[in-house]
């Protein structure tokens, strides 16, 4: 019985050309919240094709390892005195000097040479300090006054100051890593595309959840359309909770297949649009994806049909029977 | 006649019937404001950044973007030679990754720094940041942060001097002296990103743009852009009046496209409005039939539900447009470290007012015809 109940609210509804109503309230969301997870998709898929063309090797200093070629290093700040001069300036302190020679590609206990431990390599020599290195300067760090042997050195990446041999206080910590240009890109591509998809998803949700209402007005249309049929059906006895159950699932059922429409329309839309755009500007943008994630926004709104239909068909019946 | 039929017609459903349309509209007409303001809150961008106070003639190379531009100081001094009252920025933007994100460092020359600052900047690796960007970046006063230059992919500790309020959109960028935004950046001495000319004279701008053999109005100097392009040995000038279009322009994208879009997705937005048009012919369905029974008539009682639905979209646009106020944070878009909230202008609403008023209106006629007998 329900499932001719619900045969006969599908061939009603089809005649009269209901899905055209559904499509009103279900294509906006879908389309909006397509194009924008299209448009997150193409900006990753463009930013991944640029990071693929980055090569060679590059240092990186994080709080957190960035593979596996780290040393873990300290850095703040050193005010380094000679005579009446000084200059303060970031400097790294070597925890372990073997391993973070290993990671700058530079021996470090090697490019000290005369100096004694603890020393200070410079990366150029202080102009600020007119130094004839090697020299002893008097090294502040944080409360702590060191006397320190300072001597030029070919630090090649590193561009501060190299402290080995002591540890300062009030300085943070983290990891001297190399590593491959294309993986630090890809860290910078994933910070820039997580607050796009932010964006997109927050913008998403308020869409879906505008047309919460927009629904609603669109399942008393259609009720509106099947009441007679509503009304044959529950004269020829079909109980209250059949035609309740035949016309949410039917409801849902037409929500879930407009917007499964709406979906692959969109996605015609899109490539259209990317056609369109190839050949009116110099602009190339990758083919937007359709991952199996679109398909939750159907079987979401189909879900969220449900309750509406529920709610418009106990209000409409009374007045059906009344 | 007309004004009591419209009256008893108004009053003849619930209020909560009437807020319920209302603020069907004002959320689809929210959502549509804050697609168009954030379209034209980001092809603002690039005046914001080249310019913060919001004038002068801007001067770039012809570059994707004010980031990726390089010109020669003494280039730009060439230009003005000879022209008094004219006072020039240089500044040098280098993006870099700091904290996990990507932020922009702004170098500054001396007085400039100075006057935004309030205090000068001591040693070579002194920076400046927002308190909002020092708590994202997770740094304080004192604080020494590693800044990865992604141009010339090399890094450099920095010093936060200190953390302090900085107006507009200086408060998205690391503020420092012109030598170290010019290291992360990779460029050399007598080079620079952009420079800004100004002056309190407006014909010195114009007697500028003379002499390079370019005439546009005084109104549009002040915002516009000089492009130097580099052919050989030579450098063109060119003049644009449209700044972002130059650098949009160069990704391949024309400004039209980017505004097609957003009315695009404004107009998507609002697609189900004829069926409230017609709910709303609905809702009023039993007193239009009495009303038409004591002998009004279609027309003027569909004129009746146009003007109703108009003061709907008056009222809906307005909640909209003070939602948006409100919610801006919220709807904010982050591009590297910059927040970019939606702006609304006259032009903007008057267009989704439009829109909403056409769709609304096909609805109610569509109402009108199933309902009113």
């Amino acid at each position: 019985m329900l499932t001719h109940c619900f045969k006969t609210l599908v061939v009603s509804a089809f005649r009269k050309k209901t899905a055209l109503v559904i499509l009103l309230a279900v294509l906006p969301p879908t389309l909006i919240t397509l194009t924008l997870t299209a448009s997150v998709t193409a900006v990753e898929l463009l930013s991944e094709d640029l990071v693929r063309h980055l090569s060679g090797g590059a240092l990186l200093l994080s709080r957190e390892p960035v593979g596996r070629n780290c040393s873990r290093v300290s850095y703040g700040l050193a005010t380094l005195v000679h005579g009446n001069a000084s200059t303060t300036t970031p400097a790294l302190y070597a925890l372990d000097t073997e391993e973070l020679s290993m990671i700058i590609g530079v021996d470090l206990v090697k490019e000290a040479g005369e100096c004694p431990t603890p020393a200070v390599l410079l990366p150029q020599s202080l102009s600020s300090l007119e130094l004839h290195l090697p020299t002893y300067l008097e090294v502040m760090l944080g409360d702590v006054r060191l006397n320190v042997c300072a001597i030029q050195a070919r630090l090649k990446a590193v561009n501060v100051p190299i402290i080995i041999g002591v540890l300062a206080a009030h300085t943070e910590s983290g990891f001297l890593c190399f590593t491959d240009s294309a993986s630090f890109g890809r860290q910078v591509t994933e910070s820039v595309v997580s607050d796009l998809s932010q964006l997109a998803s927050r913008y998403s949700l308020l869409v879906i959840s505008a047309y919460v209402p927009a629904l609603y007005l669109t399942t008393l249309k259609v009720f509106d359309e099947v009441r007679q049929e509503v009304y044959a059906l529950g004269s020829l006895g079909v109980s209250r909770r059949r035609l309740t159950s035949a016309f949410t699932s039917f409801c849902s059922m037409a929500v879930l297949v407009v917007s499964l429409y709406s979906l692959f329309l969109g996605y015609v839309v899109l490539l259209l649009g990317r056609v369109i755009l190839a050949n009116l500007s110099t602009a190339t943008f990758p083919a937007p994806v359709l991952g199996s994630h679109c398909l939750l926004l159907p079987v979401a709104l189909s879900l969220l049909e449900a309750p509406l239909a529920y709610v418009v068909f106990q209000r409409g019946y009374y007045r059906v029977f009344s | 006649m007309c004004s009591a039929d419209l009256k008893a017609l108004l009053k003849s459903i619930p209020y909560l019937h009437h807020a319920g349309f209302i603020a069907l509209l004002a959320t689809l007409s929210f959502l549509s404001l804050s697609a168009l303001g954030l379209a034209s809150s980001f092809y603002r961008l690039y005046y914001d950044i080249a310019s913060p106070d919001g004038s002068g003639l801007v001067v770039s190379s012809y570059s994707i973007s004010p980031m990726t531009s390089v010109i020669r100081r003494s280039y730009v001094e060439g230009l003005v030679s000879n022209v008094t009252d004219v006072d020039i920025e240089f500044i040098v933007l280098a993006p870099v990754f700091a904290g996990g994100k990507v932020v922009v460092v702004r170098g500054l020359e001396g007085e400039r720094l100075r006057k935004l600052l309030g205090f000068e900047l001591w040693g070579e690796y002194c920076v400046v940041v927002s308190r909002r960007l020092a708590g994202e970046l997770g740094v304080g006063e004192g604080a020494v942060i590693p800044l990865y230059s992604i141009l010339t992919r090399k890094y450099l500790l920095a010093h936060v001097c200190a953390v302090a309020d900085l107006p507009s959109i200086y408060a998205s960028e690391v503020i420092s002296g012109v030598e170290l935004a010019r290291e992360l950046r990779g460029l050399a001495g007598d080079s620079y990103s952009i420079a800004v000319v100004r002056s309190e004279d407006s014909g010195v701008l114009s007697y500028l743009a003379s002499r390079l053999g370019l005439t546009l109005e005084v109104s549009v100097l002040s915002r516009a852009l000089l492009v130097l392009t580099q052919r050989g040995s030579e450098v063109a000038v060119e003049m644009r009046a449209e700044l972002p279009e130059v650098y949009i322009g160069r990704l391949g994208l024309h400004r039209d496209f980017l505004y097609y879009l957003a009315y695009s997705v404004a107009t998507v937005a609002m697609l189900c409005l004829p069926i409230s048009g017609e709910a709303l012919v609905k809702a009023f369905r039993g007193p239009a039939n009495t009303l038409r029974f004591l002998g009004v008539s279609r027309a003027k009682l569909s004129l009746m539900f146009v003007v109703i639905a108009l003061v709907y979209t008056t009222l809906a646009l307005v909640l909209a447009s003070l939602a948006n106020m409100l919610l801006r944070d919220y709807l904010a878009l982050r591009v590297l470290s910059y927040s970019i909230a939606p702006s609304l202008g006259i032009r903007e609403v008057a267009s989704i007012a439009a829109i909403q008023a056409v769709l609304l209106t096909s609805g109610v006629g569509w109402g009108v015809r199933e309902h009113v007998e």
